[in-house]
């Protein structure tokens, strides 16, 4: 009996605690587990002047339309490509980012660079879409014109028109935009680092390169790996906003995401069942992926993990 | 203790001073005050109109004073109306009107519409005016047999322009002494020339030929092949103007043909590289830059361009379209004059009055309103002589001038959807035409200078007159015919496949466009898109019996 009362004993010293935690719960219940209650739509047809009690039964007949369309295995091969690669991208150039700016000892400097590098964060993909594209524009685009004036190419590249470029684009630009805002968080972990482990390992005669390689990165690695698992639960979420965008019919074969092809096929040309099917589809795929990575995580680690 | 209760009650009482008053409803006070004007939500669904809020504008204050009605707009954000019909429908917030634009079937079919045929025998003594029974009969929704809306696709073109065609700037007219270019390799040999001719303008590269592609708009380059095989715009369809036989263009041999043209100019340079990534404003702007010389579309699409080169006064750079056909097809159909069935206005079951409603549907399509938004305000910008009415130089130059119409609140997208009779009709009361006086010598007035002066090059009146004669098509436009959902989803899916592949095969590289075209042929082969051409078949079967 003794643990049941010191359970109770500590439920009631939080009792303060977890009260101020109710609103919360109630607030994923409604928003998070209540919706669910909506993927009975991907097993039946469901029309809205119907409503949701009269929408006929159909069984697993739009999981069959999903998995038997070519182009949804072509949006779910570019959803996982484009995010790997973003995964990739994102994580060494915020690292590497969130590194030099440490090293920098100079304050002026290392806020201003600060700063600039978050400022694109702040900029909504509808912009950043037409700057991207005027940038890249094979007409006038800046990129362009240094890369004939250079002679590295004899004409200019139509970056956005061209299909087979899309898959380096989407990250390339999710990096310009997002890659100093992540490395905030980086830059907040190596403040927690003991400058007294720098001194001694600088008087064992360690340059700045080791003391990086020893020190700023095993200092860092519980965060890194936090977050990698973290972003691998997302890894089907390859960014609707800016690929809605930046995609154009002619790019298509490579740049429709899930997002985008359930947004067309579905809600789009009013399959509701269709689209729930398909997002049914993510999430499952999602929590099996940040499970897995969870699981590796914990194994291979010291002991962080999400849950 | 006491202090902590008295919190508490002012507390309490201080909620339910804010929640309260909203439950409660206030009869008496709405009664007392009648000359308040009623209020109506309106979700305009079209993602052409220009959101102007013309209740804003002097004439817009008018109409407010005439009816008792002020409308409150929603335009739609970005250019899916699909997505945003589906949302409406499925979270059932409706405003109290709707113009449906496109995808009025969506809300039919989900039942969120009125009826309109007992009110419009009872109340509409305007509507009745100008639509007899033919026309309420072309109305009725096939599946049900109510109407739901009043078109506003009355049976007028434009006396002054052709409605779409293949576009060439002045200059290169004049120097090509005036050319009445009617087939496509002499248009595509025009542009050729003029490339070499002028490689540069104002230090930027010229654009041979170049196509609008930004998401739905993709659809006029879809439509070029059946345009230069002398098809109106029937929604990408060959229909049978006799048998009502529908076949479909997505496969038709001359499609293949022609983007073959396109894919060799790619190849030697002379369309637009940005064709496939340009959006519709980055297209305005490139066509108002004076760059472009050649592309295929329709006026309405392209008038903000042609505003902006007169603005900037560059007059030989403006685009006159020409009537360019296949080589041995005869007669185009660049202007096709008929009453459609798209939507204008409906009333919905959430409107909290429909019979007002309605009398203010019926009260805008009344005489003295119709003179307000087509013609303006009288004195200021139309004056009455024996009885008719005239606009001076200066009133003709104000209409003329977009921002002035913009803020004076005539004419424009919004008005246009309300029911109305075409606009060439008389008046009643003889004083004119319902928008604008359309004899020749009015005609000319419109034209500026510089329109004149092609015009006489020409040897024309009109620009229509390049044309072939305006077509009254028997069943109506092919465009709007509205699909059930599962073949509106069969045809997006064929439509999708369209996109692609063209892109893809005017972008193939010397040689290769043949493999994508018939790659493109198999995997449409996979699309049951034979469902959708028998339900077009039918109802344009129907139509042409049922309607002549």
């Amino acid at each position: 009996m003794a643990p049941k009362k010191s359970i109770w004993n500590a439920i009631y010293n939080q009792r303060q605690l977890i009260v101020l935690t109710f609103p919360f719960l109630i607030m994923v219940l409604i928003f998070n587990y209540f919706p669910l209650w909506g993927w009975i739509l991907a097993f039946k047809d469901y029309k809205p002047y119907l409503g949701f009690q009269q929408s006929e039964w159909v069984g697993l007949k739009n999981f069959t339309d999903l998995f038997s369309d070519m182009y949804f295995f072509q949006a779910l091969r570019n959803t996982l490509v484009i995010s790997s690669l973003k995964l990739i991208f994102n994580f060494l150039s915020s690292i590497t980012f969130a590194i030099l700016l440490n090293e920098v000892k100079n304050m002026l400097v290392k806020r201003t660079v600060q700063t600039v590098s978050y400022l694109p964060h702040f900029v909504s993909w509808v912009v950043a879409a037409n700057i991207i594209y005027t940038v890249l524009s094979p007409d006038y685009g800046i990129i362009n014109d240094l890369l004939v004036k250079f002679h590295i190419i004899k004409e200019p590249i139509n970056f956005l028109g061209e299909p087979q470029y899309f898959w380096f684009i989407a990250p390339a630009t999710e990096v310009w935009k997002e890659m100093g805002w992540n490395a905030i968080i980086y830059l907040a972990a190596m403040t927690n680092i003991d400058p007294q482990l720098y001194e001694a390992a600088s008087i064992d005669g360690a340059g700045r390169l080791k003391q990086i390689w020893h020190i700023t990165l095993p200092g860092i690695l519980p965060t890194v790996k936090i977050l990698l698992i973290m972003n691998v639960g997302w890894i089907l979420n390859a960014g609707f906003e800016q690929m809605y965008f930046l995609q154009r019919p002619s790019t298509l074969d490579y740049s429709d995401i899930l997002e985008t092809y359930i947004l067309r096929y579905g809600i789009g040309s009013g399959r509701w069942s269709y689209a729930t099917a398909a997002g049914i589809f993510n999430s499952v795929v999602s929590l099996i992926l940040v499970t897995t990575a969870n699981r590796i995580a914990s194994k291979i680690g010291e002991g962080e993990r999400v849950f | 203790m006491f202090k902590r209760k008295i919190a508490l009650l002012v507390a309490i009482a201080f909620l339910i001073s804010i929640i309260v008053p909203g439950f409660l409803k206030t009869p008496a006070k709405a009664m007392a005050a009648s000359k308040k004007p009623v209020v109506f939500k309106i979700y305009w669904g079209d993602s052409n109109a220009e959101p102007v809020d013309v209740w804003k504008t002097p004439i817009g204050k008018k109409v407010e004073q005439l009816t008792g009605v002020r409308l409150q707009f929603e335009f739609i954000v970005g250019s899916d109306e699909e997505t945003k019909a589906g949302i409406m429908l499925a979270s059932g917030d409706l405003p109290d009107l709707i113009n449906a634009h496109n995808v009025v079937n969506k809300f039919i079919e989900a039942g969120a519409l009125v009826p309109l045929d007992d009110y419009i025998a009872k109340y509409g003594k305007n509507i009745k005016k100008w639509y007899d029974t033919k026309a309420l009969k072309k109305l009725k929704y096939p599946k049900d047999g109510h109407i739901y809306y009043l078109t506003p696709f009355r049976e007028e073109s434009d006396p002054l322009y052709s409605f779409a065609g293949f576009w060439l700037p002045i200059y290169v007219l004049k120097e090509n002494k005036w050319p009445v270019v009617r087939d496509i390799d002499t248009y595509f040999k025009i542009v050729k020339d003029a490339v070499k001719k002028h490689p540069t303008y104002n230090g930027k590269p010229t654009i041979g030929f170049t196509a609008l592609t930004d998401s739905w708009r993709i659809y006029v380059l879809m439509q070029q092949p059946l345009r230069l095989e002398g098809y109106p715009n029937d929604g990408g369809w060959l229909i049978d103007e006799k048998t009502g036989v529908v076949k479909d263009s997505y496969t038709m041999p001359y499609a293949r043909t022609y983007y073959k043209i396109l894919n060799q100019m790619w190849n030697e340079g002379l369309l637009d590289k940005e064709m496939f990534s340009q959006n519709y404003d980055q297209y305005l702007a490139k066509i108002s830059s004076g760059r472009v010389i050649g592309f295929y579309d329709e006026r309405w699409q392209i008038q903000s361009a042609i505003d902006s080169l007169e603005k900037q006064k560059l007059y030989d750079r403006i685009p006159v379209a020409m009537p360019v056909l296949k080589k041995g097809v005869k007669r185009d159909r660049y202007n096709v004059v008929t009453m459609g069935t798209g939507a204008g206005i409906s009333i919905t079951k959430k409107c909290k009055d429909p019979v007002a409603a309605f009398k203010f549907l019926d009260r805008m399509a009344q005489e003295d309103i119709l003179k307000l938004i087509n013609w303006g305000i009288q004195g200021q910008d139309y004056y009455v002589k024996n009885g008719k009415m005239y606009k001076d130089a200066k009133q003709i130059q104000n209409y003329m001038n977009p921002d002035y119409r913009k803020k004076q609140g005539i004419g424009g997208n919004i008005w246009f959807a309300f029911p109305r009779p075409p606009f060439d009709w008389d008046y009643p009361d003889k004083s004119g035409k319902i928008a604008w006086d359309y004899s020749d010598q009015a005609l000319e007035q419109r034209y500026k200078p510089y329109e004149k002066e092609v015009l006489k090059a020409y040897k024309i009146k009109s620009f229509k007159d390049l044309f072939s004669p305006t077509w009254n098509s028997p069943y109506g436009y092919g465009w709007d015919i509205k699909l059930p959902d599962d073949l509106q989803a069969i045809q997006n899916q064929a439509d999708d496949l369209q996109r692609r592949y063209v892109a893809k095969a005017i972008m193939a590289k010397p040689g290769e466009y043949d493999k994508v075209w018939d790659e493109y042929l198999s995997k449409m082969k996979s699309i049951p898109i034979k469902k959708v051409i028998d339900f077009r078949q039918k109802e344009i079967q129907r139509r042409l019996k049922e309607w002549n």
